[in-house]
């Protein structure tokens, strides 16, 4: 048969296209259409919209106070979010299976190291299903920040927004919160609030920290 | 050469009024691969791969040539996957008909728990295969779709590919979690469109062909139906003379198949092949005349159709022992219609010969002036 006769990407692109000109001159094309505005060409660099909750999906959206949750530490230490007022949080919800989160794990520990906690404090809810996975995303890096214990977010499933359509199989409707990023303010208010956009994956949290640092700034010039 | 391409060319360097929307502004294709992110890209070749499959044997991509294939990539912890594969299984029951195939390939997961996974399941339609180590994973991920994520191979997971019979993607759906559908919708329309039914719009997807009657894409032939073999019989043949082998190829109304030079490398010819006794040499056969079939007003193939003769000249060797022989050839052809085409086939042909003495007075017409 002719399977070995397989014709080189090029010349398939060319020929797909039914253009006959000659393959750099499609490239150039290419560039110039993606470098012009407008043209449907968008950037997906990874600070593109991501799925920002909004009203419409429900409670609790952006402008709400946050619920609150009780859940404990890796120290065994009970943690109350309200806790945390006066500072403002970054609450993000992680699993150790999701390579979403993994990747976001870094960005979230460079977020505690980087700003003051006198004004932020990062806060994990981790919703693996077993303790060992729970073990499993601790020990990926130094997590100096509290790492909350949720399996299978039974607490942190109130997070999820009432109106957001579920996706996923009966049983695994708490896996909507997976990768979900807030930002609370000093008062408990949600500012920011994303759930997992695997396209427009924003995996450094460039908008929560843009958000954040507004707002800081917005204190810090009065 | 036509105008209209360039006008296309010149269309979208001033600007993009006159070219076609991108193909991710259609609803359900938000998720479909961008340029920019890099290979591979619809046009390009399905980078190759060749697997285990769940009962243990290999499956290569290759080996899918000349039918239609939708790929898929899961994981079993992946919830978006995990809706999807049902749907991927009812897929695959609904389009084997009509000449698709599709493929779900396992990235990473252990090989007990993929397959009490799929067991669990129920899949009866779809063809299960496991990347163990994820190397196939890591050449379908674009290297700049979701850079930020180091280990490249989950990035395709919950992406759906569709790969044509000549190996060419078509379409590239990444995992878009913002505008997620299991029943992949978008998926089955585009099926639709390559495979030729009409659009819900009514319009007909895949620009019409020369060919008036096209059938039904539910009531397609198997490929050895579509072409009916008729071999002309052959008088006793004396030893050292030569003959004739009439092939022909009598091609069902509203099928074509790829003549024996088609308009591309990847499309699959048209060949005869004879293996011949020893005491018979045979020449290359020699193929009627092609006749075009207009697939796209850009693209023409080259293809036979209706009814075609192979003809082949041989030769009986001159101290051949007289008796009964047996030509045996094998014939490989693809057959398609406007919109789908089939697996490729190789089909048996017998031609019976009979060797008769040298004919009288024959040493006279073979011997030099």
């Amino acid at each position: 048969m002719r399977a070995d006769l397989f014709v080189q990407r090029g010349s398939v692109r060319a020929a797909l296209l039914a253009v006959p000109v000659p393959v750099p001159v499609l490239a150039l094309v290419h560039v110039l259409v993606l470098a012009s505005p407008g043209c449907g060409g968008s950037s997906h660099s990874g600070t593109g919209p991501s799925v920002a909750v909004t009203p419409a999906m429900g409670h609790p959206h952006v402008g709400q106070v946050a619920p609150d949750l009780e859940l404990p530490d890796q120290e065994g230490q009970q943690v109350t979010l309200s806790s945390f007022r006066g500072v403002f949080v970054v609450l993000s919800f992680a699993t150790s299976w999701c390579p979403y989160s993994q990747a976001e794990q870094p960005s979230l520990a460079q977020i505690a190291r980087e700003y003051p906690p006198e004004d932020v404090r990062v806060v994990i809810v981790n919703v693996d299903e077993t303790e060992e996975g729970y073990r499993r995303y601790l020990a990926r890096m130094p997590m100096s920040m509290p790492v909350l214990r949720d399996a299978r977010a039974a607490r942190g499933r109130t997070f999820i927004p009432s109106r957001a359509p579920s996706r996923f199989r009966p049983g695994d409707e708490w896996k909507a919160i997976v990768t979900a990023n807030l930002l609370l303010d000093r008062e408990g208010r949600i500012r920011f609030f994303t759930l997992l956009d695997t396209l427009r994956f924003d995996a450094e949290l460039v908008q929560l920290r843009g958000t954040l640092d507004r707002l800081l700034d917005d204190r810090s010039t009065p | 050469m036509s105008l209209a391409p360039l006008v296309t060319l010149v269309a979208s360097l001033l600007g993009c009024g006159a070219s076609a929307p991108p193909i991710w502004t259609r609803p359900g294709l938000e998720g479909h691969v961008r340029p920019e992110m890099g290979p591979p890209q619809p046009g390009d070749a399905a980078p190759p791969f060749e697997l285990p499959a769940a009962d243990g044997r290999p499956f290569r991509l290759a080996s899918a040539r000349g039918g239609w294939v939708v790929l898929h990539f899961t994981a079993i912890w992946c919830p978006f996957c995990d809706v999807e594969i049902e749907h991927l299984d009812a897929l695959a029951g609904d389009y084997a008909a009509r000449g698709v195939r599709v493929v779900v390939m396992d990235v990473l997961d252990d090989a007990g728990p993929w397959q009490a996974y799929l067991a669990n399941l129920g899949v009866r339609h779809l063809l299960a295969l496991r990347d163990a180590d994820g190397s196939v994973a890591r050449r379908y991920a674009p290297p700049r779709a979701n850079p930020s994520i180091p280990e490249r191979a989950p990035v395709v997971l919950a992406s759906t590919l569709v790969v044509d019979p000549a190996g060419v993607i078509r379409l590239y759906l990444l995992s878009d979690s913002a505008h997620f559908d299991p029943s992949l919708a978008a998926v089955r329309r585009e099926l639709d469109r390559f495979l030729g039914r009409r659009s819900p719009s009514g319009a007909p997807a895949v620009p019409p062909s020369e060919v008036p009657a096209a059938p039904g894409a539910d009531a397609l032939l198997a490929p050895e139906r579509v072409v009916e073999l008729e071999v002309a019989e052959l008088p006793p043949v004396p030893v050292g003379t030569g003959f004739e082998v009439r092939l022909t190829l009598q091609i069902a109304d509203g099928y074509h198949v790829m003549s024996d030079h088609p308009s591309r490398p990847s499309y699959i010819a048209t060949a005869l092949q004879w293996d011949a006794p020893s005491s018979v040499a045979c020449e290359a056969p020699r193929f009627g005349e092609a006749v075009p079939f207009v697939l796209t007003p850009e693209e023409t193939l080259s293809t036979f159709a209706g009814s075609t003769a192979v003809t082949t000249r041989c030769r009986v060797d001159p101290v051949a022992a007289p008796g009964p022989r047996r030509l045996a050839g094998r014939l490989t052809y693809q057959a398609c219609t406007t919109g789908s085409c089939l697996f490729p086939v190789t089909r048996a042909v017998v031609v019976p010969l009979e060797v008769a003495p040298p004919a009288p007075g024959a040493a006279t017409v073979v011997s030099p002036p």
